[in-house]
């Protein structure tokens, strides 16, 4: 049956909204609104209405992001709601210790889902994709290494191979929670703290959701 | 009955956002109940939700989240930083020969309450939101970006809020009870309250009956001692920000470097976590030795004239200056020009006028911005609470790391450059750690008339 086209775009502007932030550094209103073709009062009207709702939020260099309802969204679709609210300060510790890229994501079936994530500082900086082939994975001290490729989509060409360090919980129906993270080529130093550092991440954010 | 007023967004908003934790399938009669949306409407949106992937059929008439939805939990925490454009190595950060970089021996003790939700049903209201807000102070510039980082988020969410009541205490206690006394008689839902001293037994006393009465209490900046009475406390790492700046002397200065410590408000939780962690390092490093400590009620005058103080009765400049915040940093540094000669190393930023005046005279400068923009933060947590939404014991509003190209050190790194967070175009009392408030100055100096 189809739908009527008024609900339509509203839905498309709700994903170019919410999706955007993610993927593209927006520091203004018509860097939000220039993707959704709707900068008009109509377009204004919505991202205050998305920001005002908790879908989005402005940081402190106002750039704009996932708010704090639709992280909950996002976690909640993986069945981790609880984790939504908890896992910012934990990532936020373990990259400062760490001094790598963190990231919380989820496996089934060979890919790995990205959710919320910290960039390492200078040299340490890795680009973090949404989606990663799990190329091979093996047990270790913490819980896993995975090799990951980025999931090639549009025709883009292949990234480069990445290591992902993880602490892993398994949530049942072939899906595991994984909260780690990640380096461009080999784990030169600090083997020892990395390890600590992954085990105490895991305990905290598998402890907040209980059931993992 | 749809509500007119509404847009689809904060309906389709309300539609995502009533699946539980565990994603269970609802039915769409519930979901349109609950999200008080006609049925014409809302089946129409439910359609356009399931074809574009944001909601699943699971059964007749369940739906869950759909693949889309589970797309929004991808997200930078720092956006800037991971979307920005890649950042460049301007000096090759050492390693520490020998052992590990000082960061690593002064991590921060976790805080388990950071990862701890309150239930907060119980605190649920049908009708617009009645906010008072007991403020310690507005002494300073930080504390009218903080408020008007508030009102901001008050102005985004006018159709909650019914009424946001400002009461300032002018750093008082006893002040600071009668306000509160006035805010109850208002009938507010929710207190929010920011103490101007961690150990005033009266005030402290007063918050436990309310909360035991059933008022939720949320702390932002500034809390009472006895934490137990808030269903949760909006602020930042002040333990971050003192051993950050501290460890980044250890590393910046040279052997027998002399020390002196400008803090801020004496008896204010911040100022006093600051100086502890920033002495644990400073104490248990044989390179540096802490010469004197300060209070200067975070106030340039208060910075200036503990500097001139202590240069009478020290009789030479030292090598460094550790200061909790560039709001008395920036009175340190004024000293230190009027006087010639070599302005010493100096921590401390949140103020615009700190950042100029440090890039202007090139001088070796770490900041942690304190950050204003948790007042926002409170507002939201605040209309959580009252929404029956649970939320963390504590939320930590991030206090990134900036200092000018080239000072890194092995252990600290910065978030972000000075040379780009400086704002040249406003004027030196802005903070630029209050987030979009920072763009309506016009409103800041309306603040400060209060």
């Amino acid at each position: 049956m189809k739908g009527s086209p008024t609900y339509e775009r509203a839905v498309a502007l709700f994903g170019a909204l919410v999706e955007r932030p993610s993927r593209v550094l927006c520091l203004n209103p018509v860097d939000m609104l220039s993707a959704t073709g709707r900068a008009t009062s109509t377009g204004y009207r919505a991202l205050a209405e998305a920001e005002a709702s908790g879908l989005l939020s402005r940081d402190l260099q106002q750039a704009y992001g996932p708010g704090p309802l639709a992280r909950r969204i996002g976690f909640s679709a993986y069945g981790a709601g609880e984790l939504a609210n908890v896992a910012a300060p934990i990532l936020l510790d373990l990259r400062e210790t760490v001094r790598r890229t963190a990231l919380v994501g989820f496996s089934r079936d060979g890919e790995l889902h990205v959710g919320l994530y910290s960039v390492g500082r200078g040299s340490d900086f890795v680009r973090v994709a949404p989606v990663y082939d799990i190329l091979g994975q093996e047990p270790s001290e913490a819980g896993h290494t995975m090799t990951l490729q980025e999931a090639v989509q549009d025709g883009k060409d292949a990234m480069s191979r990445i290591q992902f360090r993880a602490a892993t919980g398994i949530m049942g129906e072939g899906l595991a929670c994984h909260i780690g993270v990640i380096a461009q080529g080999d784990w030169p130093e600090r083997g020892r703290a990395i390890v600590q550092a992954l085990g105490e991440a895991g305990e905290r954010l598998f402890s907040a959701r209980g059931a993992i | 009955m749809s509500d007119p007023q509404r847009s689809n967004i904060t309906r389709i908003a309300q539609l995502l956002g009533a699946f539980d934790a565990r994603n269970t399938p609802r039915r769409s009669r519930d979901l349109l109940q609950e999200a008080g949306i006609s049925q014409a409407t809302g089946f129409g949106l439910l359609r356009a939700l399931v074809a574009a992937g944001w909601l699943e059929r699971v059964d007749h008439g369940l739906f869950c989240l759909g693949a889309r939805a589970a797309g929004l939990m991808f997200a930078p925490i720092e956006p800037r930083i991971a979307l920005g454009e890649q950042p460049v190595q301007v000096v090759a950060v050492r390693s520490t020969p020998g052992g590990e970089p000082a960061a690593m021996l002064f991590r921060d003790n976790w805080r388990p309450d950071l990862a701890t939700s309150v239930p907060t049903q119980q605190f649920a209201i049908d009708h617009p939101a009645r906010i008072g807000f007991a403020n310690a102070s507005l002494s300073n510039p930080w504390r009218r970006a903080l408020l008007s980082s508030m009102q901001y988020a008050v102005s985004r969410n006018a159709d909650r809020i019914e009424m946001f009541d400002v009461m300032t205490a002018d750093d008082d206690p006893a002040q600071q009870i009668g306000q509160i006394e006035r805010l109850i008689q208002a009938g507010i839902d929710l207190l929010i309250v920011s103490c101007p001293n961690v150990n005033s037994a009266p005030l402290n006393s007063r918050l436990s009956e309310l909360a035991k009465a059933g008022l939720p209490i949320l702390a932002v900046d500034r809390r009472p001692s006895d934490p137990s009475c808030l269903v949760s406390f909006v602020t930042s790492s002040d333990s971050r920000i003192g051993r950050t700046s501290a460890i980044w002397l250890v590393e910046r200065l040279k052997p027998g470097a002399r020390v002196w410590m400008l803090s801020g408000v004496e008896g204010a939780s911040p100022a006093i976590r600051r100086q502890a962690a920033a002495l644990a390092v400073l104490s248990s490093s044989p390179n540096v030795m802490v010469e004197a400590v300060a209070s200067t009620d975070w106030t340039a005058e208060g910075g200036y004239a503990a500097v001139d103080r202590l240069l009478e009765q020290a009789g030479r400049a030292p090598d460094a200056v550790w200061c909790d915040s560039g709001l008395q940093g920036l009175g340190s540094i004024r000293r230190f020009l009027s006087q010639g000669g070599t302005i010493p190393v100096h921590t401390g930023g949140d103020l615009n006028g700190m950042y100029k005046l440090a890039l202007h005279h090139k001088l070796p400068f770490v900041a942690v911005d304190y950050p204003a923009a948790m007042g926002a933060r409170a507002v939201e947590i605040a209309l959580d609470i009252l929404s029956g939404t649970p939320v963390p014991r504590r939320v930590e509003v991030q206090a990134p790391v900036i200092m000018p190209r080239g000072m890194e050190t092995p252990s600290v790194r910065a978030d972000f450059w000075a040379e780009m967070h400086v704002r040249w175009d406003l004027p030196d009392d802005a903070i630029l750690s209050q987030g979009p408030s920072l763009s309506n100055r016009k409103t800041q100096s309306q603040v400060g008339k209060l």
